[in-house]
């Protein structure tokens, strides 16, 4: 008998901001690849053709429905999205509200805090109508939705944890609400999985949790999607440009003010120097200002948020890769960037960094540190082509169908437990 | 049971800062001194002076029967003299002896046999230079950076007014042939020691691997395996080399090594025909068994024999090119301070550090490296290269001016 995983999670490519749909998509790909079956519950409905599970969405669910080809799905719909805070759900929500905010069921609240709960409910109604061996929700916005299937199947629950409350937001700007979900969970779950050895540590020091429960199970990285040819920005390389890219929300957590400092002392020292920003979010106003302020308008480029065959395309033509974030669980793109065979600069403060060893590291607020690696990478061609050629060779060791083989092992231990 | 021929090679590199891109004409030190003095003191308390002490020891109480020779680079002659006289002192007390025999090499620890023949010779006569005023010592035998040799090597070293030289008795040069015995250089009569890598790397990097079959290794069981060479033909010499640092450092003292090597010399001197050899009183002794044919370039490091260790990747590639193609306009230049910190550059270790064969697996490469990575050690080096040759430009503009 195949095992049959109830998965909650809110975002899935194509419809994700960020690498949580698409570790959520890796994942459930390597389960399937190994026989495990998965009903996969997203808040909203979206088009998802081609997953390797059956996706529900809550926003939809009235029973039970098949989709084609084996793909099958459930949604709540929502405004969720799991890099909002709860201040910025406020303003999204005033938004949808003018335009498609269609309440389908009884109550709306107008807190991202409800919001959450609700999607509980449903998780506990939808757990009801499904048959399954394990829950598995991934991050703070469906643990209710775990919890709940959890107390009505009294099936064992796995809280995956891709970043927390800690990462997001850094202490200062600490939602104790929203800690206070992630806390029940590393309480009540049967078992918690990591991203990063670095995630670990924050969950056991940060929350108190039981180092005991908590299992490390790296993300991964398509690599056929990276294998493309390079064609972006070619006459820009032509003409003798170097370029140095940032991929990410361009929020707190990822650090592009850090990247910006550091390009500013670059591009003073080295004239064929280009920064190039791919990503959204809600510092990006601020840093094309800032980046006009400091005189390099003409020196960066925003490429908008980019997915696909343009990203990695964009990640074939950097000449460096540079990962600043300010609190990094685990760091998907700079395994994008392996992939492609970029070059990588990351921040010590990632769970990426302690598992890559072929790749230059700086503190993300060693901004001088930051941009002496970055020029001394632009300026000798000898450490970008080993760092290329070994990077690409070492990132063949994430795949998401080992990673999945650690999440099998997490569910029989919880099942037999 | 064959002599046994002991050779302890004694080096600490002078490890470079973290130079930054935009220390590049600051002129700033190139040479992170505190954390170099921090580690050879480090060193020195747990290998150096207890080791000493012990060899010492051995030749006082067997009245000259324990001989070993050693090489000290000169980089680290310099280090001791500035900061440690009392370790000095203590190889000196060896020396004196009689039974002990200072080994000449390049005094920068640098592999200039193969990147400038004029550097090599040149770096040679510095460190014998040294071995005489530090030790009023004139050595006849020599060994080059990580015993890297070849044919022309050889050539080199035997008109350098050389007696014998150490290489590795690698297999593949060897062939069916045993390294228990005296050799010659190829088309030569330089003597060559070859090193039984299988013997030394018992006690060099074996010692206290518990996952060794042959683990815990004991005096009894050691002498054995040496009296068992002596089975099929009596051999003439088992020639035991390796990193001085063996004993207390790389093998630590809990490790028993100390305790083991007593007990292992106590045991040969049971019988009254064993005995310890010097290799210049060794080939008095005996003539060549025959040539070896060092046809390519052979080192004692890694799996590979070669010098893949240190100019294996592009990094390692560029870094040697370019601090050998600045010795023209160093020489030119003149300054000698500017000349000592070229040399320095060329120590391997700095490009051992760039090593980025195994990188990911945390072998022993990276426990000596004191970089994060690989790659930032080529940057601090390059950055460092380009400070460098600043000042020369400086100084050979200057000198057109004027």
């Amino acid at each position: 008998m195949p095992i049959k995983i109830l998965m909650f999670g809110w975002e899935f490519p194509p419809h994700n901001s960020g690498g949580l749909g698409v570790a959520c998509q890796g994942l459930a790909g390597g389960l399937a690849s190994l026989g495990a079956k998965i009903t996969f519950v997203l808040p909203k409905k979206n088009d998802c053709a081609g997953a390797s599970c059956r996706m529900i969405f809550a926003d939809e669910w009235t029973g039970k429905k098949i989709f084609p080809a084996g793909v099958e799905a459930i949604a709540v719909d929502s405004p969720l999205s799991p890099y909002l805070t709860a201040a910025s759900y406020q303003r999204k929500i005033a938004k949808w509200g003018e335009t498609n905010f269609k309440p389908q069921f009884s109550v709306w609240r107008r807190d991202l805090m409800g919001e959450v709960m609700r999607y509980g409910q449903i998780g506990g109604a939808i757990a009801a109508a499904e048959k399954f061996d394990v829950v598995h929700c991934h991050d703070w916005l469906s643990l209710p939705a775990g919890l709940a299937a959890k107390k009505v199947s009294k099936k064992p629950l796995v809280f995956h944890v891709h970043a927390t409350e800690y990462d997001r937001v850094g202490t200062a700007g600490l939602n104790r609400e929203i800690c206070s979900v992630e806390k029940q969970g590393f309480e009540n779950a049967d078992a918690v999985a990591a991203v990063s050895a670095y995630t670990k540590r924050r969950i056991v020091n940060d929350y108190g949790a039981a180092p005991g429960k908590i299992v490390v199970v790296p993300n991964a990285v398509n690599h056929s999607e990276y294998a493309g040819p390079a064609d972006h920005l070619l006459k820009l390389k032509k003409s003798g440009k170097k370029i140095v890219l940032f991929v990410g929300r361009l929020t707190f957590q990822k650090g592009p003010d850090y990247f910006l400092r550091a390009a500013r002392a670059v591009a003073a020292a080295d004239k064929s120097a280009m920064f190039v920003f791919s990503g959204a979010g809600d510092m990006e106003r601020w840093l094309i200002e800032e980046a006009a302020r400091l005189g390099l308008a003409d020196r960066v480029v925003f490429a908008g948020f980019l997915r696909g065959r343009n990203l990695a395309a964009l990640y074939k033509a950097a000449d460096l890769y540079v990962m600043p974030s300010v609190s990094e669980p685990f760091g998907l793109t700079s395994l994008e960037a392996l992939a492609s065979g970029a070059p990588i600069l990351i921040s010590r403060q990632s769970g990426v960094g302690e598992m890559v060893a072929h790749c230059l590291k700086c503190d993300f607020w060693d901004t001088g540190q930051m941009a002496a690696k970055m020029l001394a990478a632009l300026r000798y061609p000898e450490v970008r082509e080993e760092l290329r050629q070994n990077g690409l060779a070492e990132v063949k060791k994430f795949n998401w169908v080992d990673s999945a083989r650690k999440c099998l092992n997490i569910y029989q231990s919880v099942m037999t437990a | 049971m064959p002599p046994i021929c002991l050779y302890l090679h004694t080096h600490q590199p002078q490890r470079l800062k973290k130079f930054s891109v935009f220390d590049i004409g600051e002129h700033r030190d190139y040479f992170d001194h505190e954390n170099n003095r921090q580690i050879l003191k480090k060193v020195a308390r747990k290998s150096y002076l207890p080791a000493n002490r012990m060899f010492l020891d051995l030749i006082r109480r067997s009245r000259g029967r324990f001989k070993l020779s050693l090489s000290i680079t000169g980089v680290l002659l310099e280090q001791l003299e500035a900061e440690f006289p009392e370790v000095l002192r203590s190889f000196r007390d060896l020396v004196d002896t009689g039974c002990c025999e200072l080994v000449s090499e390049t005094y920068y620890h640098s592999l200039a046999s193969v990147y400038s023949a004029e550097e090599f010779s040149r770096q040679i006569d510095l460190q014998n230079k040294a071995l005489k005023k530090h030790f009023d010592f004139l050595p006849k035998f020599f060994r080059n950076t990580e015993l890297v040799y070849n044919n022309s090597i050889a050539a080199m070293v035997e008109k350098m007014g050389f007696d014998g030289m150490l290489a590795e008795g690698w297999d593949e040069i060897l062939q069916w042939r045993s390294p228990n015995f005296l050799y010659q250089a190829k088309g030569g009569a330089l003597r060559l020691l070859a090193r039984n890598y299988k013997l030394s790397d018992d006690i060099g990097f074996r010692f206290s691997n518990r996952e060794w079959k042959e683990w815990p290794l004991t005096a009894e069981k050691y002498t054995e395996w040496i009296n068992l060479l002596n089975l099929d033909q009596e051999c003439q010499t088992v020639n035991l080399f390796m990193d001085y640092e063996t004993f207390g450092e790389h093998q630590w003292e809990e490790t028993g090594i100390f305790k083991f090597f007593e007990a292992f010399f106590w045991k040969t001197m049971e019988n009254p025909r064993n005995r310890f050899v010097l290799p210049s009183k060794l080939i008095t002794e005996i003539e060549p068994a025959g040539e070896l044919d060092f046809w390519r370039l052979v080192s004692w490091a890694d799996m590979e024999r070669d010098l893949s260790a240190w100019n294996g990747n592009k990094m390692q590639h560029a870094a040697l090119e370019k601090i050998y193609a600045l010795e023209k306009d160093v020489k030119e230049a003149g300054d000698e301070a500017l000349l000592d910190e070229w040399r320095k550059l060329q120590t391997s270790d700095h490009f051992y550090y760039m090593c980025t064969k195994w990188f990911s697996d945390g072998d022993v490469h990276k426990y000596f490296n004191p970089y994060e990575s690989p790659y930032e050690s080529f940057i601090a080096f390059m950055n460092i290269y380009n400070d460098l040759k600043i000042k020369v430009d400086d100084i050979l503009k200057t000198k057109v001016a004027a």
